[in-house]
């Protein structure tokens, strides 16, 4: 054992031809978009030496990946192993010895520079996860430095690093990889979710035995930090919907501003825009946020006002693609309006017959399908005898808009904002821009039944500025599935 | 391994401890480490994650308690106090009831208690306000809106705990455990109760002591068909059911009625069968006694058991989901990975000497991959402009592999150059590597191989520095 590999922790040397997407499959298993700590580019040779990476929690290391830099001459080397296992005497094909003797000869002299170091790891005892661009063909070079890894006689895992669907020489080198490794699997390092990357890492269990317990400990781990940033997200999205929904903006406003009709017009422009500039920038932290917990760098969030005040709710396609379809929202209304009514029907010991809740239902499905078709509508509140600062004068207050699926709208998109950066992998390099006109809409159409009357329910407590905190244990549940089924999708 | 169960249990004053630790500023602080130290190790691993959390919680009440939080002490000795009071006042009311229906009998002679209005006063009046509150419960439970009478005592317990005590209770107030409501409510609930069954034993107090003192009779009259004697005998036959099986001593039965009606009474002789007057009355007494131990306290009692059972089912059942009890279990038990920050510590700065705007692109691949270092940043030197000059030796300082000093195959000057390169040795000391990586010429991104005379003459310079450290090397395109 050296200093690269410890005895008493699982060490995998990630090795492969030059720019085959080691350094990618470990950025985005290991979740680091960071090219000041892992290099990604289309350069060759962009990894220059071994590269420990460990993966550790509260301070203590439990795994350790160790890039390598690529093979560069493989079959020479591969001469140069066989050469010097016969001469030494040795019969039948190399082994670890003969490895060893390899890297001893010619480590520190300039040749055979990158064998020597990615060979390094693998005598010291770490366990080999060869990484294969199936879209490559398979040439002799390859087959030498899968003859090399065999000769190291560790536990080998081979990797096929697919990039997109249907790589072409994929069957080729799956039917090869068997007979040199002692475990084949795929896993698309620009695609590769949660799920892939957990599924990889048991796999690292059936190539290292002796380290099984600290492996799975590492698993359960790492499930317990992705539900935690699960739940922080729901909580930093619930605290922008409360916050967004009881957002008003105000201004002092004279007598003569509200009686002439251009000034009324122009302060209304005004205040609107300032509302939605603030939504927006609301957005854009809570974004920025699930960005920094979900370890993404390269994302830039662009939500401005106009996200808001171009949104026409008189065109069909609008209510196909952001918050509650029409006679979902219209649905919403009726179940909280019927719920309400229902409350008079027994309040009376039944004697109104159902009236209430009939006309509770009918008032508040109405109301949704109807109300302020126009998005940037806000509602106003003109509040005379309102201290200021500057004395006791008229205040405007403006917000939130009058549509009710304002909050729908909102929570569609930040959900739509949580659904990309999920997805996204590390290893790509790409700048991640985060906005609504890419944006896929319509997960809040997905939410059903109670889970909706729940939701309907606390945004109209948030709207109306008397937040139901009795519901928000509920509505934190709503909420964390949802992002867990965005998990899964 | 797991403590005892029993030890785990919340109660109502761990419940106000708790809210009212959460809220000091420090509550946070070390919560990590009293996760690791203290509530981990003796959390068991089978345990369902709503378990763990209400167990892990109540452990780090313990760790973090203090001796000078009493707002659990407060909260019990003021719904203590607000109980007494509330008994004490039922008491007093259920005296002062079953001595103010003692009315001069309306004939003379005599007091007596008029049966229609003693029943309905003592266990109509009650089952009034228990199928009321009954129904109140069943609209406002989901609500968490408390009753009339638990906003009442609510405020008495509030006023008794102290006025600290406040932001704690209306917390405590809105906590509600996921089918079994309130928690506070329902303690206020057992109280309530436990004032109406003091109530019963007032009025059964005071009743007795009325028969004990008193001569007192037991007459009934009315002039609405809806209270004849009919209908008397029925709701006494209804009433006396629990216990029918005792013998008719204990029942007053259709007798009983006729011999208490006030015409009865009045004409005795108009009774088919007169009977005697005591024993009538006894069974009548008997009779109310029980009426109002069975119909009024018993379920009294019941409901105040009920309500006891479902304040431990709900304390039993607490889910800590409220988000100040979310972000104070993720802080205490939350897993943190490190970030990854080691690097390949192979960058090393580009020094464009003479500012022939060479990009390090052009550069780059040749030196990943023949000298195995990454030129994280360029600069220039033997510029006019002195700005880039100290910009080009702060990067030099942070270069983990030294200086690659890119230069022009004509450009060698040999003082110029040995003074670009002392400058460089003094920047970086005296073992770090510096590179002459020489080119032909650069022409905007074009970049030229320099030919093999300038490259000697090149050799011949570094050579003639007596560096080990110094290596000159010919960039091939």
């Amino acid at each position: 054992m050296s200093d690269l590999v410890p005895k008493d922790i699982p060490t995998f040397a990630v090795v492969g031809k030059v720019n085959m997407g080691k350094s990618s499959v470990l950025a985005t298993l290991l979740e680091v978009d960071d090219d000041q700590v892992i290099r990604i580019s289309s350069t060759p040779g962009e990894t220059t030496r071994c590269q420990i990476l460990p993966v550790e929690f509260d301070g203590r290391e439990m795994i350790r990946f160790i890039d390598t830099p690529g093979f560069a001459r493989p079959l020479e080397a591969m001469r140069a192993i066989e050469q010097m296992h016969a001469d030494s005497g040795a019969s039948g094909s190399p082994g670890l010895a003969a490895i060893q003797a390899f890297v001893e000869e010619y480590g520190g002299t300039g040749e055979f520079e990158d064998e020597c170091q990615l060979l390094g790891p693998l005598v010291d005892g770490a366990g080999l996860l060869y990484i294969i661009d199936p879209s490559k063909p398979l040439r002799d070079t390859f087959i030498a430095e899968m003859e090399i890894l065999r000769w190291t006689g560790r536990q080998r895992m081979a990797l096929l690093n697919e990039k997109g669907e249907e790589p072409e020489y994929r069957d080729e080198w799956k039917n090869r990889l068997g007979s040199y490794f002692n475990l084949v699997r795929t896993f698309d390092a620009h695609e590769a979710r949660f799920d892939e990357r957990r599924r990889l890492l048991k796999s690292l269990l059936e190539i290292d035995e002796d380290h099984r317990d600290l492996i799975e400990e590492t698993i359960v781990f790492l499930e317990e930090e992705w539900t935690q940033r699960r739940e922080e997200s729901a909580e930093a999205i619930i605290s922008f919907l409360e916050k967004g929904l009881g957002y008003r903006v105000e201004k002092r406003v004279e007598e003569r501003d509200m009686e002439m009709p251009h000034r009324r017009e122009k302060l209304g422009q005004e205040l609107t825009k300032r509302y939605y500039d603030q939504i927006a920038k609301m957005e854009k932290e809570t974004v920025e946020k699930v960005l920094h917990l979900y370890r993404h760098h390269l994302g830039r969030v662009e939500v401005t006002a106009t996200d808001f005040t171009g949104i026409d709710l008189e065109q069909q396609e609008t209510w196909q693609k952001w918050g509650l379809s029409r006679s979902q929202l219209a649905i919403a209304g009726g179940l909280t309006g019927g719920a309400g009514g229902a409350t008079i029907d027994i309040g009376t010991g039944g004697l109104t017959h159902g009236l209430g809740t009939i006309l509770g239902a009918v008032g508040g499905a109405a109301a949704a399908f109807w109300k302020g078709s126009e998005l940037p509508d806000l509602a106003l509140d003109l509040q005379k005898g309102v201290k200021l600062a500057h004395g006791e004068g008229t205040a405007l207050r403006l917000g939130p808009p009058k549509n009710e699926n304002f909050a729908w709208i909102l929570l569609d998109s930040v959900l739509g904002h949580y659904r990309e950066i999920v997805s996204r992998a590390h290893g790509k390099r790409e700048e991640l821009v985060l906005g609504h006109d890419s944006m896929k809409g319509g997960i809040v159409q997905s939410i059903k039944g109670e889970d909706r009357r729940v939701l309907q329910k606390w945004f109209t407590s948030c709207a109306k500025s008397k937040v139901d905190r009795s519901l928000e244990p509920e509505v934190f549940t709503v909420v964390s599935k949802v992002l867990a089924d965005l998990n899964r999708s | 391994m797991a403590r005892a169960v029993k030890e785990d249990k919340w109660t109502l004053a761990d419940l106000a401890d708790f809210e009212s630790v959460l809220t000091s500023d420090d509550a946070s602080r070390g919560a990590r480490r009293i996760y690791r130290e203290t509530v981990s190790p003796q959390l068991s691993s089978d345990l369902d994650e709503a378990t763990r959390r209400r167990q892990g919680l109540r452990l780090w009440l313990e760790a973090k308690r203090g001796d000078d939080n009493l707002a659990g002490q407060k909260l019990e000795s003021g719904l203590r106090l607000a109980g007494l009071v509330v008994k004490v006042l039922a008491l007093l009311a259920g005296l002062g009831i079953a001595r103010g229906l003692l009315q001069e009998l309306p004939m003379g002679g005599g007091r007596g208690y008029n049966i229609w209005l003693f029943l309905g006063v003592t266990l109509g009046l009650q089952w009034l306000f228990l199928l009321g509150g009954g129904v109140a419960w069943l609209l406002f439970r989901k609500s968490g809106r408390l009753t009339w009478s638990q906003e009442l005592l609510s405020f008495l317990g509030r006023k008794f705990a102290g006025s600290r005590l406040g932001p704690t209770w209306s917390r405590l107030i809105q906590m509600r455990s996921e089918g079994y409501g309130s928690v506070l409510g329902w303690r206020l609930a057992s109280i309530s109760q436990l004032g109406a069954v003091w109530l019963g034993f007032g009025i059964v107090a005071s009743f007795i002591g009325c028969l004990w003192f008193l001569k007192v009779n037991f007459y009934w009259e009315s002039t609405l068909q809806s209270f004849s004697e009919t209908q008397l005998v029925r709701v006494t036959d209804g009433l006396s059911l629990p216990w029918s099986w005792a013998g008719e001593q204990w029942r007053p039965g259709s007798y009983g009625v006729e011999q208490a009606s006030l015409e009865v009474l009045r004409d005795p002789l108009r009774a088919p069968d007169p009977g005697p007057e005591e024993e009538v009355n006894r069974v009548w007494m008997r009779f109310l006694v029980l009426a109002i131990l069975v119909w009024g306290i018993l379920p009294r009692l019941v409901l105040y058991f009920y309500c006891v059972a479902r304040e431990k089912r709900a304390l039993a059942s607490l889910d800590f989901q409220e988000s100040r009890h979310r972000n104070l279990w993720r802080e205490m038990a939350k897993v943190e990975r490190t970030v990854v920050k080691t690097s390949q510590a192979d960058g090393v700065v580009l020094l464009d000497v003479g500012g022939s705007g060479l990009s390090v692109e052009s550069v780059r691949p040749f030196l990943l991959q023949q000298l195995r270092v990454n030129p994280e940043s360029v600069h220039q030197t033997g510029v006019l402009d002195a700005s880039k000059e100290e910009a080009a030796v702060e990067a030099m300082k942070q270069a983990a592999l030294g200086v690659v000093m890119a230069v022009e195959g004509w450009s060698l000057s040999g003082p110029q150059m040995k003074r670009n390169y002392e400058m460089v040795r003094g920047v970086i000391g005296e073992k770090k590597p510096i590179r002459f990586l020489v080119v032909g010429t650069v022409k905007g991104d074009q970049v030229t191989e320099v030919d093999e005379t300038e490259m000697a003459e090149w050799v011949k310079f570094v050579d003639g520095l007596r560096d080990p450290a110094v290596e000159v090397v010919k960039w091939e395109s």
